[in-house]
C-alpha cells in the first residue's frame, strides 16, 4: 500500500468532503428512521418538521414489545415466525447445500446441473407461485411456517451450493483421500475434516441465508395470512398500510426489524462480505 | 479429477436433497406454469374444465399495450437503478481504497443499508417522500430547494425514479463490496509503472482499474440485473404500482392478474414471457461468470 | 492383519534398543513362511482417462515385507498406480488383490491400506495426536488403547513432545513425521508412499531416508514407494520397478536394475550420469566376438567380448548399442583383468565433483562420461589412459531397444 505518498491538499480535502457526504447519503435515512421512533406525534407532523425531537417517545417500542397489546402481539409474532422460519431454512440449505457442493466439487457432478439450480433462484418468483399455491392448498399447509421453510430452503440452497463448492474446490483433495484411506466414509470425511476446514465459509453462509430468508417478503405475502405464519416484513407491510396513522410506530416497528440483520450484518462483516464476494471476485 | 471407486452412486445421493427440494419447488412449478399459459385456467373455488388453447395467451400479452408498458418500466427500472448502483459503487469502492483515517469504520459503514431489511428500506423512504411530512420536502424546503411541498411518489413523472432511489440506497454497497474486493487485487507495480510512464489518474483508472475490475462486475452487474428484474415488494410497499400504473412493474403486473383478477392461464403466460426475458440476462450470467472463473 | 505384526505395536516398544531391533530383524527373517506370503498382486491393471491411457497392462506380485519402489520420469503414472491400488481411483480394467481377496471394487476405507501423501495430507483441523489416532478412531477403538498406540508411534517417531499441535505449527520434517505415524499407528497389510521425501531439504531426505529404512528392517510392513529420486530407490528397494508413459520396463532387484537393465530406457533412467550408450559394431571372427567402436580421430576401438551370449553372435556384421556405466570407464584397473580392456583416449571435457571427475569422451559417435579418481589431474584435450571395465557390460538391440 501506499501509505508513505502524501496527498496535495485539495485531494485531502475533496476526498474528506465526498466522506462526508457519502457518510451522510448512507446515515441519514437510519438515523431518521431512528428518531421518527422516537419522536411525540407531533413532532412528526409539524411542517417543516422538528429534526431533533422536543421529548424522547418511547411509548412504540414499549407498545411492540408488549404480548398482552394487539400491535405488540402482530408484531412479536411476526418476529418469531421470521427467526424459526430464518433459521430452520437456513439449517436445511446449509445441510442439503454442503451435500450436493461436495457432489459438484469432488464427484464429478455436471456443472450443467450446477447451472441449472442456480438458474431457478435468478428466475423471477412469479414463475413459480401459482403452482406451489396451489399444490401447498391442497396439502392444507398455506398459512404455515413449514411451506414458507421449503419455499426459502429451494430460495437457499442453490445459493448455499454456489458457495460452499467455490470453498471446497480450492482445498486440497489428497486430505480426504487420506482420511478415506484412514477408513473414514464420505459423510465422516464431509463431517470431521471438511467442515471444520471451511468453517468460515459455512458461516458467512448460515448468516447470508439467514438475512436473505429474514428479507424474504414475496412467498410471505401470498402463502402467509394470519399470526401462524406471517413474517416480519409481511407484518411492515401490513403496519405501513394499514390502519396505524402515527409514524412513529411504523418507524420503531422498522428499527426493531433490522436490529438482527444489522447486528449480524456489523458483527460478522468480515465474514459477509467475503460470502457475498466470493462468487464473482476470487472465483 | 481422478474418479473414486462408488463415486457415481455416491454423486446421486449427496445431491438428493438438493435436487428433491429444487425439483418440487423450482422445476416442476415452471413446467406447471408453463402449462398453465397455454390454457384458459382460471382461479376459481369450483372444479373448473381446464382446455388447451395454444398460443392465444401469449398473443393477447403481447398485444396487451398495459403489458407491453409494464414490461418497459421495469426494463426501465432496472437499467437505471443497477447503472446508478454500479456507478455509485465503484466511486465509493475507488473512495474507500483510499488511504485515510477511520477507513476500517467507513468500511463497516457501508454495510448499512445492505442489512436493512428492503421492505424496511421500503417504508422508510416512503416516509421520507410522505407529500405532507415527509423528510425530504422539510430538508429540500428548508434548504431553499423546493418552493412547497412535493407528492414525490404521487406524481406520475417522478414517482418510478424516487423508487430507483430507494432501490440504490439499498443496493449499492453489494456492489460497492464487490469492486473494492477487486481493487484490493490490481497490481501495484502495475499502477506505478503507468504513474511512471507519465499516466494521469483518470487514464490509470480507464486503462488499467477498470479493465482489471470488469470482469467481477459483470457478474455483479447481471445478477443484480436479474434481480432488479423481478422487482415486487419495494414497489408493492411504496406505491403499489401507482401513481397511474406509472411504477406497475412486470412482477406486480403479473401478481396482480393472478390475486387480482384470478386469470391464472393468462396469468402464467405474463410469468413465463418475464421468465423468458429473465433467462436471456441468466445466460448473460453465464458468460459473465465464466469470463470471470473459466469455469462456471 | 497379522498377530506377529500387531503385536509390535503393542509391545513395549520403548524397551527396543538397537540391540534388540536387531534380534527382532532376526526373527523376522527367519520366519520364512511369512516372506512368501504374496501381499500385493496386481493383474493385467489398464486406466484410462477418456481416450489417454495411463497405465497400461500392470502386472506385479510382491511379498510380505517388500519394499517396492516404483521409479519413473514424470507423468509415467507412478501416482495414478498408487491411486488404483488405495482406491483413491477406479480402475479400467484388471484385477487388484491384497493377501489374495480381490479388491479391485472396495472401498479404499476397507482395503486395509496406509498411504503417505507427498503433501503429508495432515488434517489441518486436528492436532498430532487426533492426525495420527485419526484411522483408530473411524475404526472406533476405545479411547485408552488409542491414547497407547499414539503414545508408542510417537516415541519411534520422536512426536512425544509435538503430540498437542496443530500440523500448522510443525516444520517439514515433523510433518512428514506425521504423516508417517498416521500411516504406522494402524499397522495396515500394505503401506503406500508416493514420494514422501521429496518436499523435504537434502539434508533432511537423506535422514529420513535412512529412517525409513530402519523402521522397515525393524518394524517389517509391506511397502509401495514412488520416487523420484534414484538413490532413494536403489538404497530402500527389495525390489524396483521402472515405469515409463504407463508400462513397466522392468521390475527386480536393485541390482538386477542397476546392473542388468532391460532396456535402454531403464539404463539411461537408473544411475547418475546415466549409463552411456554407445553405438558399435559385432564382428564374429574365428569364434571370438569382437566389439568394435568407430573413433572420429583414430583407429576403431576394438575388444573381445569373452562371455558372448548366442544372441549377441547373432549379431554378426550388424551394429548394438553397449552400455557401460561411467564407473566402468576408468583411470584405475579394473578387478577382473580378463574381463577389461584399456585404450587412450582424448578427453574433451572434465567436470570435477569433489571425490571424483567425470571425464567427457567421444566413441562410436556420442559423448561418454567416464568416472576417474578425484586427484587425477587430466584436463580437457588431454590422452589418458583408460581402463573399460566389461564384466557389467549390457548390449541392446538397436531397432527394439531391448536388452541382448
Ligand atoms: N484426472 C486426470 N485426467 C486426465 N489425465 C490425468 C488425470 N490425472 C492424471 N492424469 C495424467 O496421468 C498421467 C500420470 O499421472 P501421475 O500423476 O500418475 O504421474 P506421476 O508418475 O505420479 O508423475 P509425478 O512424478 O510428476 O508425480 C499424467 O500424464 C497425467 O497428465
Ligand atoms: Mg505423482
Amino acid at each position: 500500500m501506499h501509505s508513505t505518498i502524501k496527498r496535495p491538499r485539495h485531494l485531502s480535502c475533496l476526498l474528506y468532503a465526498s466522506l462526508t457526504l457519502l457518510a451522510f447519503f448512507v446515515l441519514a435515512p437510519v438515523l431518521w428512521l431512528l428518531l421518527m421512533s422516537l419522536s411525540s406525534p407531533t413532532d412528526l407532523t409539524k411542517v417543516p418538521l422538528q429534526w431533533i425531537p422536543s421529548q424522547w417517545d418511547f411509548s412504540r417500542y414499549a407498545l411492540l414489545l408488549d404480548w398482552q397489546n394487539g400491535s405488540g402481539k402482530r408484531f412479536l409474532a411476526a418476529m418469531l415466525n421470521s427467526l424459526i422460519i430464518a433459521t430452520s431454512a437456513s439449517f436445511i440449505a446449509l445441510v442439503a447445500g454442503v451435500l450436493a457442493a461436495y457432489a459438484f466439487s469432488r464427484r464429478n457432478a455436471s456443472m450443467l446441473l450446477m447451472f441449472a439450480f442456480l438458474a431457478t433462484i435468478m428466475m423471477p418468483p412469479i414463475t413459480y407461485i401459482l403452482p406451489l399455491y396451489s399444490a401447498f392448498s391442497e396439502l392444507g399447509i398455506l398459512n404455515t411456517k413449514v411451506s414458507l421453510i421449503i419455499c426459502y430452503s429451494a430460495m437457499l440452497i442453490p445459493f448455499a451450493i454456489w458457495l460452499m463448492k467455490t470453498n471446497i474446490d480450492v482445498l486440497p483433495e489428497e486430505i480426504e483421500h487420506a482420511a478415506m484411506i484412514e477408513g473414514a466414509g464420505t459423510i465422516y470425511t464431509l463431517r470431521k475434516v471438511v467442515l471444520p476446514i471451511i468453517l468460515p465459509a459455512i458461516g458467512a453462509t448460515a448468516m447470508l441465508s439467514f438475512l436473505t430468508a429474514w428479507d424474504e417478503f414475496f412467498y410471505a405475502l401470498i402463502f402467509s395470512s394470519d399470526l401462524s405464519a406471517k413474517t416480519i416484513p409481511v407484518a411492515i407491510a401490513d403496519f405501513s398500510a394499514g390502519r396505524v396513522t402515527d409514524f412513529g410506530v411504523i418507524a420503531s416497528v422498522g428499527v426493531l426489524a433490522s436490529v438482527p440483520p444489522v447486528l449480524i450484518a456489523l458483527f460478522f462483516q468480515r465474514f459477509i462480505v467475503s460470502g457475498l464476494v466470493g462468487g464473482s471476485v476470487k472465483g | 479429477m481422478r474418479s473414486l471407486i462408488g463415486a457415481k452412486q455416491q454423486k446421486w445421493l449427496l445431491l438428493a436433497p438438493a435436487l428433491t427440494v429444487l425439483a418440487l419447488i423450482s422445476f416442476v412449478p415452471f413446467v406447471q406454469t408453463l402449462w398453465l399459459s397455454f390454457s384458459d385456467s382460471e382461479i376459481s373455488a369450483l372444479p373448473t374444465v381446464v382446455s388447451f388453447i395454444g398460443l392465444e395467451n401469449y398473443i393477447y400479452a403481447l398485444t396487451d399495450p398495459d403489458f407491453i408498458d409494464s414490461l418497459g418500466r421495469t426494463l426501465y427500472f432496472t437499467f437505471v437503478s443497477v447503472g446508478a448502483e454500479v456507478i455509485l459503487g465503484v466511486a465509493v469502492a475507488l473512495l474507500l481504497n483510499q488511504q485515510f483515517k477511520g477507513r476500517t469504520l467507513m468500511r463497516a459503514l457501508i454495510i448499512l443499508p445492505w442489512a436493512i431489511p428492503t421492505i424496511v428500506n421500503a417504508v422508510t423512504w416512503r416516509l421520507i417522500y410522505n407529500p405532507e411530512y415527509g423528510a425530504l420536502n422539510s430538508l429540500l424546503m428548508q434548504l431553499g430547494i423546493i418552493g412547497e411541498y412535493q407528492s414525490w411518489l404521487g406524481n406520475p413523472d417522478v414517482a418510478m425514479n424516487m423508487v430507483i432511489l430507494a432501490d440504490v440506497w439499498k443496493n449499492f454497497p453489494l456492489v460497492a463490496y464487490v469492486a473494492l474486493a477487486a481493487l484490493q487485487t490490481v497490481p501495484m507495480d502495475m499502477l506505478n509503472a503507468a504513474r511512471l510512464e507519465g499516466a494521469n489518474a483518470w487514464r490509470r483508472f480507464f486503462k488499467i482499474t477498470l479493465p482489471w475490475i470488469i470482469g467481477p462486475l459483470l457478474v455483479i452487474i447481471v445478477l443484480r440485473s436479474v434481480e432488479a428484474f423481478r422487482v415486487f415488494d419495494i414497489i408493492y410497499v411504496m406505491t403499489r404500482g401507482g401513481p397511474a400504473n406509472q411504477t406497475k412493474t412486470a412482477s406486480f403486473y403479473v401478481y396482480q392478474e393472478y390475486f387480482s383478477y384470478l386469470r391464472s392461464g393468462s396469468g402464467s403466460s405474463y410469468a413465463i414471457i418475464v421468465a423468458l426475458i429473465s433467462i436471456i440476462l441468466i445466460f448473460g450470467y453465464y458468460k459473465a461468470a465464466k469470463r470471470q472463473n473459466g469455469s462456471l | 492383519m497379522s498377530d506377529s505384526s500387531s503385536s509390535f505395536i503393542s509391545n513395549q516398544v520403548s524397551d527396543i534398543s538397537p540391540v534388540q531391533s536387531s534380534t527382532t530383524q532376526s526373527q523376522r527373517r527367519g520366519s520364512s513362511a511369512d516372506q512368501d506370503d504374496v501381499i500385493l498382486s496386481i493383474r493385467s491393471l489398464c486406466k484410462s482417462y477418456f481416450d489417454a491411457e495411463i497405465l497400461q497392462d500392470i502386472n506385479l506380485e510382491i511379498n510380505s515385507g517388500d519394499f517396492l519402489v516404483l521409479v519413473g520420469p514424470s507423468g509415467c503414472g507412478k501416482s495414478t498406480l498408487l491411486s488404483c491400488i488405495g482406491g483413491l481411483t477406479d480402475v479400467t480394467s484388471g484385477e487388484i488383490f491384497c493377501r489374495g481377496k480381490n479388491i479391485t471394487q472396495l472401498d479404499p476405507a476397507k482395503r486395509d491400506i496406509a498411504m503417505v501423501f507427498q503433501s503429508y495430507a495432515l488434517f489441518p483441523n486436528m492436532t498430532v495426536a487426533q492426525n495420527i489416532g485419526f484411522g483408530l478412531e473411524v475404526r472406533k477403538v476405545p479411547a485408552a488403547e488409542r491414547k497407547q498406540k499414539i503414545q508408542q508411534v510417537a516415541e519411534i517417531l520422536h512426536l512425544q513432545p509435538l503430540l498437542d499441535r496443530t500440523p500448522a505449527q510443525l516444520s517439514g520434517g515433523q510433518r512428514q513425521r506425521v504423516a508417517m505415524g498416521r500411516a504406522l499407528v494402524r499397522d495396515p497389510t500394505l503401506f503406500l508412499f508416493d514420494e514422501p521425501l521429496s518436499n523435504l531439504d537434502a539434508k533432511l531426505r537423506l535422514s529420513m531416508r535412512t529412517e525409513i529404512k530402519h523402521l522397515h528392517q525393524r518394524l517389517g510392513g509391506t511397502m509401495v514407494y514412488v520416487t523420484h529420486d534414484q538413490v532413494e530407490a536403489m538404497t530402500l528397494a527389495s525390489k524396483i520397478m521402472v515405469l515409463n508413459q504407463g508400462r513397466i520396463q522392468q521390475f527386480g532387484s536393485p541390482e538386477e536394475v542397476y546392473k542388468r537393465p532391460a532396456n535402454t530406457f531403464v539404463a539411461e533412467f537408473m544411475g547418475s550420469p546415466a549409463m552411456n550408450l554407445i553405438r558399435a559394431k559385432v564382428i564374429v571372427e574365428a569364434g571370438a566376438v569382437k566389439i568394435q567402436i568407430h573413433r572420429e580421430d583414430r583407429a576403431p576401438l576394438v575388444f573381445i567380448e569373452q562371455a558372448a551370449t548366442d544372441a549377441l553372435r547373432a549379431f554378426n556384421n550388424q551394429s548394438v548399442i553397449i552400455g557401460l556405466r561411467p564407473e566402468s570407464i576408468s583411470d584405475v584397473a579394473a578387478r577382473d583383468p580378463q574381463r577389461s580392456h584399456s585404450a587412450e583416449c582424448r578427453i574433451e571435457y572434465i567436470e570435477g565433483i569433489g571425490s571424483d571427475v567425470y571425464a567427457t569422451l567421444k566413441l562410436g559417435g556420442s559423448d561418454v562420461i567416464s568416472r576417474l579418481h578425484g586427484d587425477s589431474n587430466v584436463s580437457a584435450g588431454d590422452r589418458q589412459q583408460l581402463h573399460f571395465d566389461l564384466s557389467n557390460i549390457s548390449y541392446f538391440d538397436p531397432s527394439s531397444q531391448l536388452r541382448i
